[in-house]
């Protein structure tokens, strides 16, 4: 049988090219390069409706950032605690300290992919993971949680891809 | 007098009543001047179709004069000339495998084009303390919220 007797070929040559191409090159292809670093941001954040106390060595979050989090959140005020950033391969875990009480493990997973460990007062509290894509994307990945110390506050862990 | 009770007269004038309900329309036949009028206009009108409706017989049986429209369908089908494709049609033919096929190849060969999951899989590994994630598309940002309790 000749080839462009086949009902894939049949008056559409062209079209049954192309996607012989694709079934024959595009799976290879690979989503990002294996042993490309991962360039990451963790920022410790509080959100509060109270001023900034005059001796907190606290930042001004970025004001993208700050109006990203106040279309969401209730909070009047978004301080920066701590930031982290840090580079990852394939394969690599490291830990970031984020305050006396937040620390963070990271782990670059695999090429699509990361897990971050949030540890609480030393305690395993969660484990996300999350899409390299996604944060290559632009987008932020959030931990958030009630402040258990300072009613109606909040704290906020925020993770973004550097590049 | 209410539209239910109007037609609790006509399921009454044709028989459609139970004993009890048929004996609650005549109560109120019998107490109401309105409802009398409308079983009168209704029977009325029943007299009128009965006597008055034409009657046109067919020459031939249902079933024969429906298979006869049959035929005549499909004698016009089978001598009616295929129409011919349009040049859209004919185009269509081409363009719409190739950009079919174009489509999926890039989507094989560029990573950006395939969509990567946006909501984080999480674990929770302290019982007493709930979670719930969210993501904004607008703000392009995927929310762990973690409630102590």
């Amino acid at each position: 049988m000749r080839l462009r007797n086949l009902p894939v070929f049949r008056g559409h040559a062209l079209a049954g090219l192309v996607f012989l191409v694709a079934l024959l090159f595009g799976p290879a292809t690979p989503a990002r390069a294996g042993d490309q670093e991962l360039k990451l941001r963790a920022q410790l954040i509080w959100g509060t409706d109270e001023a900034k106390p005059k001796e907190a060595a606290y930042k001004d979050l970025e004001p993208d950032l700050r109006q990203k989090l106040g279309r969401i959140f209730k909070w009047k005020n978004y301080w920066q605690i701590s930031e982290q950033r840090c580079g990852f391969k394939p394969g690599e875990t490291k830990k970031l300290k984020m305050s006396a009480k937040c620390d963070l493990e990271v782990r670059h997973l695999d090429e699509a992919t990361i897990e971050i460990k949030l540890f609480g007062e030393g305690k395993l509290t969660r484990t996300v993971r999350q899409s390299i894509r996604v944060l290559e994307r632009g987008e932020l990945t959030v931990l958030a949680g009630d402040d258990k110390d300072k009613h109606d506050d909040a704290w906020f862990v925020v993770i973004t891809s550097t590049k | 007098m209410t539209h239910k009770a109007e037609l609790n007269l006509q399921a009454w004038l044709d028989g459609e009543l139970s004993v009890r309900a048929a004996a609650e329309v005549e109560r109120l036949v019998a107490a109401d001047p309105a409802a009398r009028d409308l079983v009168a206009e209704l029977r009325w009108t029943r007299q009128v179709l009965r006597a008055g409706e034409v009657e046109r017989p067919v020459p031939e049986s249902r079933e024969f004069y429906w298979s006869k429209i049959e035929r005549a369908i499909r004698a016009a089908e089978a001598t009616a000339p295929a129409p011919r494709p349009s040049v859209w049609w004919r185009w269509m033919r081409l363009v719409v495998p190739i950009g079919a096929a174009a489509a999926l190849a890039m989507f094989f060969t560029l990573p950006s084009l395939r969509v990567a999951p946006s909501v984080a899989e999480i674990e929770n590994h302290l019982e007493d303390m709930g979670s719930f994630s969210f993501r904004s598309e607008s703000e392009g940002m995927t929310v762990i919220w973690i409630a102590s309790d």
